[in-house]
């Protein structure tokens, strides 16, 4: 009972004198301000209240419209990192992704000898909190990647469609799943915890307004959107793409205020609680 | 005096066992030639790098299947001309989506524009969509359409079978896609690997299928697409079709892709389908030298590698330990890269002592190896089981005087040459 005892407070003391820090690594897409255009500020500024340092943060902003091995990709995002975490003196690092993020973030993870940053990121990562992320891809990139038989007859092959969306169509994200990436079923576990929360449902009625959380309710092209996606899904991702790598951290409507359904481009906002939830987190 | 002269021995030779790697498994890939290559452009990573962790004893590992591709859909490219005379399209069940994307230069199409006939004859417009979005409205759903795209849902009211699309504004190519979520009828494409190197055999099913009843007959065709969109024709025969991949020295970045195309009838009723795949595909540039050097008191596994072009080179593996009840279980993954010109390498596997959990030890197997390609992303060797019995210590025996000029057993005597 006194070994225990003792135990504890090692470990409480050993997180006291931690610095933990967290990064906000946003998904598909080219960003330059990721902090004003992809997260917004009220989800940021409750998330990394939760911290000791509130200070400690790092919003990133790299070219996710690259395959996720590219240097402006995963090289960009260790870059980051890597610069926060000597700024900062990070022990501690929380990364939150959201959608092709984790993917990125899972590259490195899954990669530790592609570049010598990486091993470093990796050792002061304690967990990944990956926001619906991509992670057996989305039947909504097949349907627009037509293939490159189609493509090239229409000129669009080189430069039209975003690598980063190409990279997403299920079938190449089995065989980067297969091949390259660690974490899902069968394969050796990642290094650090990657755990998902997982967007179940929509709600796109255009009276209710929850819809309207976080600015969305583009339920015109989502009711169209959904034909591709299975019943369970948010409204980009289907539960099993969410859910394919590493452990579910929970469902939706298992947590969110009122059982609300996080579509996918309100897992990035401050709705139904999710800020307070990943804010909590922060202590531990 | 003796005893002791031959516990130290016991205990180097423990300490670093030489031996054969287990020969390929079925499902494992190895390189029968190596061919050169420049080195890739780019900024690649020079120095060399290691990582080992711990793994879940508990967790149960296995190497991925190939990837099943279901199709209910299909594409055809369109001329101007026809879809302003209305474009033919085959239907298996009610609610078919319809997208319709122009080509580079060709008039963008608003979802208000599309007419659908039947028979000939214009189908009442207010009972003809279910749904219409234009390009901006999917975009912002998540559904990164060409600029210019359309789609609409056909009522379900109006049932299925042959309807004609119709676009009098239309002006250039297009591209028409049909997705039939609600049918039956489905396209499966699999390749029979997960990774192939350039030079061997690739082999692809194809089956068409209503509901659980496979569709004998109908016809299948296909292509093998490299990055670059070279196409490579597939020779369907019974569902299935084989092909030496080629050996192209493309510096396009990605995967290959099967594109299948299939048309069938059923009942009187015509059935397409278009289903793609993806397959990584490697060069051979690289691979391992067939034997390896065990150092038991670091966990550690050094395999030669023989290196044809200049590049980044990764070895990774699995260790499996002996359990408290004598199953080899995952409890440990290493991996280890470095820069290579040409010529007789080595890469390491170090898993380190402190990977291993209490209970379990030697002795130990080396699974899931794979060499690794870096800079041209591509896996060229693979052994679901490379090592068993690493580590393993002689049963003790009885020493006699005699006994000591007699070679000793097991794997500590093993002194095999790494090849």
């Amino acid at each position: 009972m006194r070994y225990l005892l003792l135990a504890a407070l090692a470990a409480a003391s050993s997180l006291c004198e931690a610095n933990t820090g967290v990064a906000f690594v946003h998904g598909t897409g080219k960003q330059t301000n990721a902090a004003a255009n992809y997260w917004q500020s009220p989800f940021i500024n409750n998330v990394r209240g939760g911290l000791v340092d509130p200070n400690n943060y790092v919003v990133i902003n790299c070219d996710f419209e690259k395959y996720m091995w590219d240097n402006a990709a995963a090289g960009c995002l260790a870059g980051q990192l890597t610069t926060f975490i000597n700024n900062r003196g990070i022990t501690r690092l929380i990364v939150i992704t959201h959608s092709n993020g984790g993917n990125v973030m899972r590259w490195i993870l899954s990669n530790p000898t592609w570049d010598s940053r990486y091993p470093n990121i990796i050792a002061k990562t304690v967990r990944v909190n990956a926001l619906a992320p991509s992670s057996a891809g989305t039947p909504l990139a097949d349907a627009v990647i037509a293939g490159n038989v189609f493509e090239s007859a229409l000129g669009w092959l080189l430069g039209y469609k975003n690598d980063a969306v190409r990279m997403q169509q299920t079938s190449w994200m089995a065989s980067y799943n297969a091949n390259w990436l660690l974490g899902t079923a069968g394969r050796p576990a990642l290094p650090k915890t990657f755990r998902s929360v997982v967007g179940t449902d929509v709600d796109s009625a255009i009276w209710d307004p929850d819809s309207y959380c976080g600015g969305y309710a583009e339920n015109v092209g989502l009711e169209t959107t959904q034909n591709w996606l299975n019943s369970c899904s948010d409204g980009f991702l289907n539960c099993s793409s969410q859910s394919a790598a590493g452990y579910v951290w929970f469902q939706d409507k298992s947590r969110m205020a009122g059982s609300e359904p996080l579509s996918h481009n309100q897992s990035r906002r401050a709705c139904f609680g999710l800020d307070t939830i990943l804010r909590n987190d922060m202590r531990s | 005096m003796k005893k002791t002269l031959l516990f130290c021995l016991m205990c180097l030779a423990l300490s670093a066992q030489a031996a054969t790697l287990l020969p390929p498994g079925s499902r494992d890939q190895a390189p029968s030639r190596l061919v050169s290559a420049p080195a890739p452009a780019g900024d690649f990573e020079r120095k060399p790098v290691s990582f080992a962790w711990a793994l879940d004893p508990w967790a149960e590992l296995e190497a991925p299947a190939p990837f099943v591709a279901e199709s209910r859909e299909y594409w055809a490219l369109a001329e101007a001309a026809e879809l302003q005379a209305g474009l033919s399209i085959d239907t298996t069940a009610p609610g078919a989506l319809i997208r319709v994307s122009p080509a580079a230069g060709s008039e963008a199409v608003e979802p208000g524009q599309l007419r659908m006939l039947r028979n000939g004859k214009a189908i009442a417009e207010p009972e003809t969509f279910a749904r219409r979005a234009n390009a901006a409205q999917l975009k912002a759903a998540g559904m990164e359409v060409p600029d210019g795209s359309a789609i609409v849902q056909l009522a379900p009211g109006q049932g299925k079978g042959r309807f004609q699309v119709q676009l009098a504004e239309a002006k250039g190519r297009y591209l028409v896609h049909v997705f039939e979520p609600n049918s039956e009828y489905v396209l499966k494409a699999q390749a029979d690997k997960r990774s192939v190197l350039a030079g061997d055999t690739l082999e692809v099913s194809a089956d068409m299928a209503n509901g659980a009843s496979k569709m004998p007959g109908g016809q299948v065709g296909g292509s093998l697409i490299s990055p670059s969109g070279r196409s490579y024709d597939l020779a369907f025969r019974n569902g299935k079709a084989q092909i030496t991949v080629p050996d192209e020295a493309g510096t396009t970045p990605g995967l290959w892709e099967v594109h299948l195309s299939s048309a069938s009838f059923d009942q009187g009723a015509s059935i397409q389908r278009d289903a793609r795949t993806a397959v990584e595909v490697t060069r051979p540039t690289a691979r391992l030298g067939g034997g390896y050097r065990f150092d038991a008191a670091a966990v550690r596994f050094e395999l030669p590698v023989q290196v044809a072009a200049a590049g980044r080179y990764e070895l990774r593996g699995t260790l499996f330990a002996t359990g408290p009840d004598g199953v080899a279980r995952p409890v440990a993954q290493a991996h280890q890269a470095n820069w290579f010109e040409p010529g007789a390498r080595q890469l390491s596997l170090a898993f380190g002592r402190g990977n291993v959990p209490s209970g379990f030890g030697a002795p130990y197997e080396l699974r899931f190896v794979e060499l690794k390609d870096q800079a041209r992303m591509g896996t060229l060797e693979t052994r679901e089981l490379a090592v068993r019995g690493a580590g393993a210590t002689p049963a003790p025996r009885a020493v006699r005087p005699r006994d000591s000029a007699t070679p000793v057993r097991g794997t500590v005597g093993r002194e095999t040459s790494i090849r």
